[in-house]
């Protein structure tokens, strides 16, 4: 748990950050968003809040960075414009982040912990849906730069199943999905379901946005054995 | 007001008293936040026949409690469907009057991320984001259950 904790308190940084670094970038005209992103900036910040602090909780502490995690951090926070870095975000990396929050819920062995994802799980939605919106929005009225939102999410695809499938952030949760060190095949059979269910809400979503993805998916349906 | 009722689950009635119970606690809701969401429960009988109850949930409130003819179609907005069998309903109920709360193993997330015994399934064009609005007020709808611990549930089987 201390592992997925620190994974998460990693995560949360950027999910602040990306925000905040393009909040007054936007025309007031769109005071909404802005309001928006305000909010999303303060639930991220409870999120670091809460994971760190559940890490550092029990003596366990805080644990491995992955390298993974820092690469498609980076690509998020060095998105050249704010649909991209929208996209790479708020669809792709909160939609993964959110079924990982349900995940956690479901394997918590705590009330407290449960209620944590809970709460958690219920911004991260919001967080998602806003973003499936924008983008809808935009190409809608962009179609002509669907390719640039193609290229983006493509990178990021590939970086986040690299992400996933590093033994620092694997493990732990094979370790919780199995119910011990010694039952990691059997939770490796629980997040292979999660896996699908993972990449096929996030393609549902991008084609709600308007974007069809299906067959260009870097990510693998089927979770490597 | 803290009674309880002799009401069979399921029936509109008693998931009637869930939304009268969840209107006394007007604070507790607001806490949670907003609710914009028409969740549809249809739950399967034994012998092949299923009951659709359908929840206007708006604002920090139920507002409507129905129940659906078999092929009428889903009213309000952003309809999701929970669905499974009377068992699994009636032991998620039992466990939460047992408890007083939903334990680990019988929260709506827990009981619906494998899609099974209970399953998530979308209603409307925009689908995928209205199952994420399930999500999306999961705590809220969480409570809205677990007032259940204060009707007394008499299985209809």
């Amino acid at each position: 748990m201390c592992q997925l904790c620190t994974q998460l308190t990693e995560v949360e940084f950027i999910a602040a950050d990306l925000p905040a670094k393009w909040m007054w970038r936007v025309n007031h005209d769109f005071h909404e968003v802005k309001l928006f992103l305000a909010t999303q900036i303060m639930d991220e910040a409870r999120h670091l809040e809460v994971f760190r602090k559940r890490a550092l909780a029990n003596g366990g502490g805080l644990l491995q960075a992955s390298p993974g995690s820092e690469a498609l951090l980076r690509a998020i926070i060095e998105a050249p414009n704010y649909t991209v870095a929208s996209s790479l975000m708020h669809i792709l990396a909160e939609g993964f982040v959110l079924t990982l929050f349900r995940n956690g819920e479901f394997l918590a062995p705590t009330e407290v912990e449960k209620k944590i994802f809970r709460l958690c799980m219920q911004d991260e939605a919001r967080h998602v849906a806003y973003g499936v919106k924008h983008l809808k929005y935009f190409l809608a009225r962009h179609p002509e730069r669907q390719e640039e939102i193609h290229e983006i999410l493509a990178v990021g695809e590939e970086t986040i199943f690299a992400l996933g499938t590093e033994p620092q952030n694997l493990e732990p949760r094979l370790i919780l999905a199995g119910g011990g060190v010694d039952r990691m095949q059997e939770g490796m059979m629980r997040m292979a379901f999660l896996h699908q269910k993972q990449v096929r809400e996030y393609l549902h979503r991008l084609k709600v946005a308007g974007l069809d993805r299906t067959e260009r998916c870097r990510i693998p349906l089927e979770f490597p054995q | 007001m803290n009674t309880t009722t002799m009401a069979d689950f399921p029936s509109v009635r008693w998931f009637q008293r869930l939304a009268d119970a969840m209107d006394r606690k007007p604070e507790k809701y607001r806490r949670l936040g907003v609710i914009d969401l028409t969740l549809v429960l249809k739950i399967d009988f034994p012998e092949g026949r299923s009951e659709r109850y359908c929840l206007g949930f708006e604002g920090y409130r139920c507002a409507r409690v129905t129940l659906l003819a078999a092929d009428a179609p889903i009213p309000g907005r952003h309809p999701v469907v929970l669905e499974g069998e009377l068992a699994a309903w009636k032991d998620m109920v039992e466990n939460i009057e047992q408890h007083g709360a939903a334990d680990l193993t019988h929260t709506l997330n827990y009981l619906t991320l494998p899609d099974w015994p209970l399953r998530l399934v979308a209603a409307s064009d925009e689908d995928q984001l209205d199952v994420d609005r399930f999500y999306r007020y999961n705590e809220s709808l969480q409570e809205f259950f677990n007032e259940a611990a204060q009707v007394t549930a008499r299985s209809a089987a």
